[in-house]
């Protein structure tokens, strides 16, 4: 601070520039982070490196009026924290942490901000500042794609950080006026040109490597291999390079006829051995649980027995319905000649994303049934607008819910199916070439099918959806809808076979609130989260002898754990005693691990299936809630500002449920914060008249301290060059029992140990306590009202 | 030493006071002053303007002690030998025969020390530190309670030599006196009616010579707690890097502070130096080592200032 005396101007241009560096920084930062991710809206990096931008020059002024410098610091550090905020926030809110490495990222590049601006230490300053630079060098390099002002930005930080650096110089040496002696002062003005200049050139080298580094698509170990002569070859292979036709992406790109795709020439046609869902369905989660008709039974006789000859048949009715008890999943044997299976559906489009092929919405306790029949006229309306491709468009109000629209290109490969597998709240759909809407028809509830037939292997299949805004929902008032609808009784029947009496405890014990809403689905799922564990290789051998009260029984009170399937029947258990309307749902999980560099697609098979649940929402819209831990919604993300704003709807909500608890608890809190200090003093007065049994010098001393903090809480402190007598006899002019007091107080103090006091040690008693009696905290502000 | 000798001493210290306030109306600090120097065997200098009672402080000192009183009026063409004393050959008895100067007293006034050249005022230097007098390679010892109160006058610079550092150094405060305030100064006029002469009533002594050196002994006995001793170090450090102390403050000042500390202490009455002690004989002491013209009392009260008074220690850790 004392280098504004120096020179205020230089200081200025100092913290200007060094502003406009972090504020390119964090905008460097925050375009990497968000081509990376493609998460936060467009805009906030410019928003955020504008406020970085505001808060310096905001922070300069401050300073330069030489107040608060440090409580700035403080706020501002505090600010910075806000991210680890948001990330604890999400995190408990909602049960799944954002990527940490994001938060991380942001706190740093805020705290090197800030710290490179606010930091008195100019040494400290200059740290950061380069560090500044360097992480945004780094997060630059890292960017694909590059834009003009991106690049406008990087030349002007590039520009900056050395003129920077030399002001920074400058303003650490200022120019000595005094210096009497010639050579000194030639001796420091050489070093004030010679020591920018080395720091310049070391940034610029430290720069480039980095630059080169990173940027570079090569390992730095292979470009330094390439000095070292050898017989040839750097040992690099990429998977990605591929040759001939019908080979890489080309193999499954989405086109609109079937035919001309290298399924034609594939295997595939040659025997068609494509699986339905519940082929599927049997060979991620294992063969439902066949009930025995006998409970014992008995080997008959060698004459009786008549040799078959034949395969015993196989059940192929598993038909519509899921059961919950399923044999344990056998391991096949492979043959070395045996190759991963194909995959049965492939898409593109935005992942995360749940394909829905079946609902289930009947459930007696052990097994899930297919929905009620729907009788709905499929009515579908063709898009116009483009005459290539033929849209179908479902007819759904539009909604506030609805935020954003996403859209995916499905391949249908290996899968028997019918219907078409679509994400949640469709909102239209393109099949290959077909224009009839005829050929359409219910498979549930808003569940596109294909009527009377399947979708021949190798149909393309395009859609686009909406998704759901988390603030929209939250906003959402399940009560207010314009009543049930007509879908409505199907998917709020209780289970007869379920104790409702142990579901309604567990509830209560979870403590999710009797309000309908939102939040309480986010609570519900959550504890359910925490209530189980996921355990894909639960082994549901047991028949019904073994657990009486079944599988879902089991999951909620006796081991915890168990696949997708239970955590979601689980899921639907719970939400319909609490009576939100709801159903259980399996279809693909498009998991952005399954995608296929070499496809250029998601490419889905058994090991996608997924279970989850959706809640029939009163505007008659569906939305996805998936209890199995790990995996996450499909809701729109938030900005910053809906995320306050759901804050802030919460708050006011629970203000105005607890008004007079909290008038009461804040009445409390603001009196104890007002008359803090008066409670303070009467406790150490109590201790040090009543309770102290001290020796004489360490009792004065005690109450001399204690004078002495109720003298500065009075706004009348001590300064730290004056004696205690000169302060209250001189400047205060206290009166009292002050004069028997001050030459204790410097006995106790200050003179040696051996020296004993001259009165005894009762009458030192009766000072200390009349001093504390009568030189209190009302007498101090008396005394400071009349000295104003 | 027993207690009534000790409360018979203090008594007649105070009678001491009493009689220079007295005599110097309306100055209770400048006299407290010269008693904390006098207990603490230093000398005086004196800088003020003409008439403000430099002469008459030092007259009735010495007439208080009981003490042979000199002084030197300094010219420009004053000898060292006029100062010290010379040999004079005594034709009678045929050898040489010491005359002494006005250094062989108990309180020496040097008036207008600046008048004279350096070569006599280094005169003064061996008898102010070590109270002897070199004589023809013959130490002589002067007067065990030997006291120099020197006057300077500060705005008449005209002719003048200012008192080099090594003489300066043995001085132990400076003091100026100003005009009394307006009370004291009637009281003053009022009492000069009807005296014809210029003198001031007679002071009788009230303690001997002997009685003072025994409270001069037992000021240097007043603890000083370790406490006390590093602030005190504090402030020296804080003066040692203070530019305008450009000469420094050497260890000789430094015992001397201290010195002075004690004597406060012992003055009011204290068997120990408090904070308030060294800071209180500072500006005195100071005032002769800053270097530079202006509002040095200002200066040094800032300096002093910045350092922060030893904190309250509790007895816990004063006992470990």
């Amino acid at each position: 601070m004392k280098k504004i005396q120096t020179n205020p101007r230089l200081y200025f241009a100092t913290v200007v520039i060094a502003a406009i560096m972090a504020a390119c920084a964090i905008f460097i930062i925050e375009n990497a982070r968000i081509l990376a991710y493609e998460e936060l809206s467009t805009n906030i990096y410019l928003y955020r490196s504008l406020g970085c931008l505001l808060l310096a020059l905001a922070g300069y002024f401050l300073t330069f009026w030489g107040k608060g410098g440090k409580a700035i610091t403080l706020l501002l550090a505090l600010a910075c924290q806000s991210p680890l905020t948001l990330y604890f926030y999400e995190g408990l809110r909602f049960g799944q942490f954002p990527p940490f490495e994001k938060t991380i990222l942001f706190v740093i590049e805020c705290q090197i901000a800030v710290l490179g601006l606010y930091v008195v230490n100019a040494a400290t300053r200059r740290i950061c500042m380069i560090l500044a630079g360097i992480v945004g060098l780094i997060a630059y390099s890292s960017i694909q794609e590059m834009t003009p002002l991106l690049s406008l930005t990087m030349f002007l930080l590039t520009i900056l950080t050395p003129a920077w650096m030399i002001l920074e110089h400058a303003l650490a040496n200022p120019v000595i006026q005094f210096q009497s002696h010639e050579t000194e002062a030639l001796k420091s003005a050489s070093s004030r040109r010679f020591m920018p200049l080395l720091r310049v050139g070391c940034y610029l080298v430290l720069g480039t490597i980095t630059f080169t580094v990173v940027k570079s698509d090569r390992a730095i170990q292979t470009v330094l291999g390439e000095w070292v002569s050898s017989s040839g070859g750097t040992g690099e292979t990429n998977e990605l390079a591929t040759s001939g036709v019908g080979d890489g992406p080309n193999e499954v790109s989405a086109s609109k006829d079937p035919q001309t795709t290298g399924f034609s020439d594939s295997e595939i046609y040659l025997e068609t051995d494509r699986s339905s869902l519940f082929d599927a369905f049997n060979e991620q989660y294992g063969e439902p649980f066949k009930k025995q008709k006998f409970e014992r039974m008995q080997a008959m006789g060698a004459q009786d027995v008549r040799e078959n000859g034949d395969r015993p048949k196989e059940n192929l009715q598993a038909g519509r319905t899921f059961e919950l008890s399923r044999q344990p999943n056998q391991q096949k044997k492979r043959n070395l000649q045996d190759r991963q299976a194909d995959a049965l559906v492939y898409v593109q489009g935005e992942p995360e994303t749940r394909l829905k092929l079946s609902s289930f919405d009947r459930f007696d306790g052990e097994s899930w049934f297919t929905e009620h029949d729907c009788t709905d006229n499929c009515s579908l309306t063709i898009e116009q607008k483009n005459p290539d491709k033929c849209w179908f468009c479902l007819n759904r109000p539009l909604s506030d819910l609805n935020s954003k629209t996403v859209s995916h290109k499905i391949k249908i490969a290996n899968l028997e199916t019918s219907v078409l597998p679509s994400p949640n709240n469709l909102w239209k759909f393109l099949v290959g070439g077909i224009r009839q809407s005829e050929m359409f028809g219910w498979a549930g509830v808003q569940m596109i099918r294909v009527r009377d037939r399947n979708f021949p292997a190798g149909t393309t299949l395009e859609t686009v959806s909406n998704r759901l805004s988390r603030r929209a929902l939250h906003e959402l008032h399940f009560h207010s809808g314009k009543g049930p609808t007509r879908h409505h009784e199907h998917f709020s029947g209780r289970f007869s076979q379920i104790d409702t009496a142990s579901v309604k405890n567990l509830l209560d014990s979870w403590n999710v609130g009797s309000e309908k809403s939102w939040l309480q689905v986010e609570k519900l799922i959550s504890r359910l989260q925490n209530h189980a564990r996921l355990d894909d290789h639960q082994q549901q051998t047991m028949n019904n002898t073994v657990r009486p009260k079944g599988a879902i029984d089991d999951f909620l009170f006796g081991a915890r754990k168990g696949p997708d399937y239970l955590f979601a029947t689980a899921a639907v258990v719970l939400l319909r005693e609490l009576g939100y309307p709801c159903r259980l749902a399996s279809g693909f999980y498009i998991d952005p691990a399954s995608y296929s560099e070499e496809k250029a697609h998601y490419a889905l098979n058994s090991g996608n299936l997924h279970f989850w649940v959706e809640i029939l929402l009163p505007t008659n819209q569906w939305v996805v809630v998936d209890p199995t831990p790990g995996f996450t919604d499909e809701l729109h993300s938030d900005s910053l500002y809906d995320i306050a704003w759901i804050w802030f709807y919460y708050t006011r909500a629970w203000f105005f449920s607890n008004y007079i608890a909290i008038f009461l608890a804040s009445l409390t809190v603001m009196t104890l914060f007002l008359k803090r200090r008066h409670i303070y003093d009467r406790a150490v007065c109590l201790w040090l008249i009543r309770i102290m049994p001290f020796q004489p010098r360490r009792q004065v001393v005690l109450t001399l301290r204690h004078i002495e903090w109720r003298l500065s809480c009075s706004g009348m402190p001590r300064p730290k060059g004056c004696t205690i007598r000169r302060h209250w006899l001189g400047t205060l002019s206290l009166n009292g029992p002050t004069a028997s007091l001050i030459p204790l107080a410097e006995w106790a103090a200050y003179s040696a140990l051996e020296i004993e006091p001259d009165q005894p040690g009762n009458e030192i008693r009766s000072v200390c306590r009349r001093s504390l009696e009568e030189l209190n905290l009302n007498h101090f502000s008396k005394l400071r009202s009349e000295k104003k | 030493m027993s207690i009534d000798l000790s409360g018979c001493l203090r008594q007649k210290l105070h009678d001491l006071e009493a009689a220079l306030n007295r005599v110097i109306l309306g100055k209770p600090e400048l006299v407290t002053s010269t008693l904390i120097c006098l207990l603490a065997r230093g000398h005086i200098l004196l800088e003020d303007l003409p008439g403000l009672g430099k002469t008459t402080l030092a007259k009735a000192l010495a007439a208080a002690l009981g003490g042979q009183f000199a002084r030197i009026q300094c010219t420009p063409d004053l000898l060292p030998s006029d100062v010290t004393g010379f040999q004079v050959f005594d034709q009678n008895r045929r050898e040489f025969q010491f005359l002494p100067g006005p250094v062989f007293s108990d309180i020496l006034l040097a008036d207008e020390i600046n008048r004279t050249s350096p070569r006599t005022q280094s005169a003064l230097l061996e008898a102010m530190a070590e109270r002897q007098v070199t004589i023809d390679n013959q130490a002589r010892h002067l007067s065990e309670s030997f006291f120099v109160i020197a006057t300077q006058n500060p705005v008449d610079q005209h002719g003048t030599y200012p008192l080099p550092e090594a003489q300066l150094d043995r001085f132990a405060m400076k003091l100026s006196l100003g005009y009394p305030d307006r009370d004291s100064e009637s009281r003053l006029l009022s009492e000069a009616v009807g005296h014809a002469r210029q003198e001031r009533e007679a002071i009788e002594p009230v303690m001997s010579l002997n009685d003072l050196q025994q409270l001069q002994r037992e000021a240097s006995s007043v603890s000083v707690s370790d406490t006390v001793r590093s602030e005190l170090m504090d402030l020296v450090a804080a003066v040692r890097g203070n530019r305008r102390f450009a000469n420094g403050l050497s260890p000789r000042a430094v015992l001397m502070w201290q010195r002075l500390a004690q004597a406060r202490a012992f003055l009011n009455d204290r068997k120990f130096v408090i904070p308030d002690d060294p800071r209180a004989v500072a500006t005195g002491l100071l005032r002769l080592r800053i270097s530079g013209h202006g509002d040095v009392d200002s200066v040094i009260n800032a300096l002093l200032d910045e350092i922060p008074v030893s904190p309250l220690q509790t007895p816990s850790r004063l006992v470990s």
